[in-house]
């Protein structure tokens, strides 16, 4: 399978809430931004999305992290907004993540991912 | 090999040979004489392999003990943040980016010196804790964080004594013990 990529250092190197109305460079504002239509361009092009997290200038916050990926899967699991029903383990499966400046971040995004929607609901 | 040890031999049957001969009585026997040096060269000879073990072991029992005792600064340094501070505060961040890299650490250590699984999954899932707790909500949550922080540190001390086990369990192989550390380096190639 073919790869498609984005940095989140493209985005920012200081990564900053959870929502927009908290600050700038928000998880909620990445994802809605950058995140979500790489990974609709991704999937609709049958492709795997590497989202590389390298390059911050001190680190993530989680709210920042779970924001972005969990609110992605909270996205395409929920039957009334997901442009194609998935389960958290496809939404995994379509992304690559890469993290050499803190290798914790592969499986911290994971658990993000597969606990989703136990977690509060986008956008809030 | 070196030949200290052929040395005290020698000096240990000549000072005996000279007591048994001028000073002592000359009825004891020369092959008392020649056991009795036997007797303190092999003694010499296992206090010093056993002394060469333990310092080898010190060795890789020390570094995890100064990776343990930075662990335990760092998560102390994070617990003492306000709870007034931002999530996103690039000093709390810092510091739990550089917590991440040490636990990280110490458990290539505790895979490659095949410990408990299940101890370094506990450390992994605890530093989880408290990472999403010091920077899951807007600010930084201490109650919550303060547990997890207090989780960690009991954790890794239950890890860090099962490596320093494996390390002593190990202490009679030291070449082993060195090869198994040589690969946390993938560029050692076993130098």
């Amino acid at each position: 399978m073919t790869v498609q990529s984005i940095r989140v250092s493209d985005f920012t190197r200081l990564p900053g809430p959870r929502y927009i109305r908290e600050g700038p460079f928000s998880g909620e504002q990445y994802r809605t931004q950058r995140l979500a239509p790489a990974f609709e361009a991704a999937f609709r092009a049958g492709q795997t999305l590497e989202v590389d997290l390298d390059g911050m200038k001190y680190g993530y916050p989680a709210s920042f992290l779970e924001e972005s990926f969990g609110g992605l899967c909270r996205l395409w699991t929920d039957p009334k907004e997901a442009p194609k029903l998935l389960t958290p383990d496809q939404v995994w499966n379509q992304l690559s993540i890469k993290s050499n400046d803190d290798p914790t971040l592969v499986t911290t995004v994971n658990r993000y991912i597969q606990e989703a929607n136990e977690r509060k609901t986008t956008g809030r | 090999m070196w030949i200290g040890p052929y040395v005290l031999l020698l000096i240990g049957l000549c000072i005996g040979w000279v007591a048994r001969s001028f000073w002592a009585s000359p009825a004891i026997p020369a092959s008392t004489v020649f056991s009795a040096a036997v007797a303190l060269f092999i003694g010499w000879l296992i206090q010093s392999a056993l002394r060469r073990q333990g310092e080898l072991s010190k060795v890789p029992i020390d570094a995890v003990g100064g990776l343990c005792k930075r662990l335990d600064e760092l998560i102390v340094d994070c617990l003492k943040t306000s709870p007034d501070t931002k999530a996103a505060d690039p000093a709390l961040l810092t510091k739990l980016r550089s917590l991440a890299n040490e636990v990280t650490w110490l458990c290539a250590i505790a895979g490659n010196l095949k410990c408990e699984p299940a101890l370094a999954n506990l450390v992994k899932n605890s530093h989880q804790d408290l990472f999403d707790a010091a920077t899951m909500g807007e600010y930084f949550d201490a109650a919550t964080s303060t547990a997890a922080g207090h989780r960690l540190r009991a954790r890794t001390l239950a890890l860090q004594w099962d490596i320093c086990q494996r390390v002593l369990e190990r202490s009679n192989k030291p070449k082993a013990l060195r090869r198994l550390l040589e690969t946390l380096d993938p560029e050692s190639n076993g130098r």
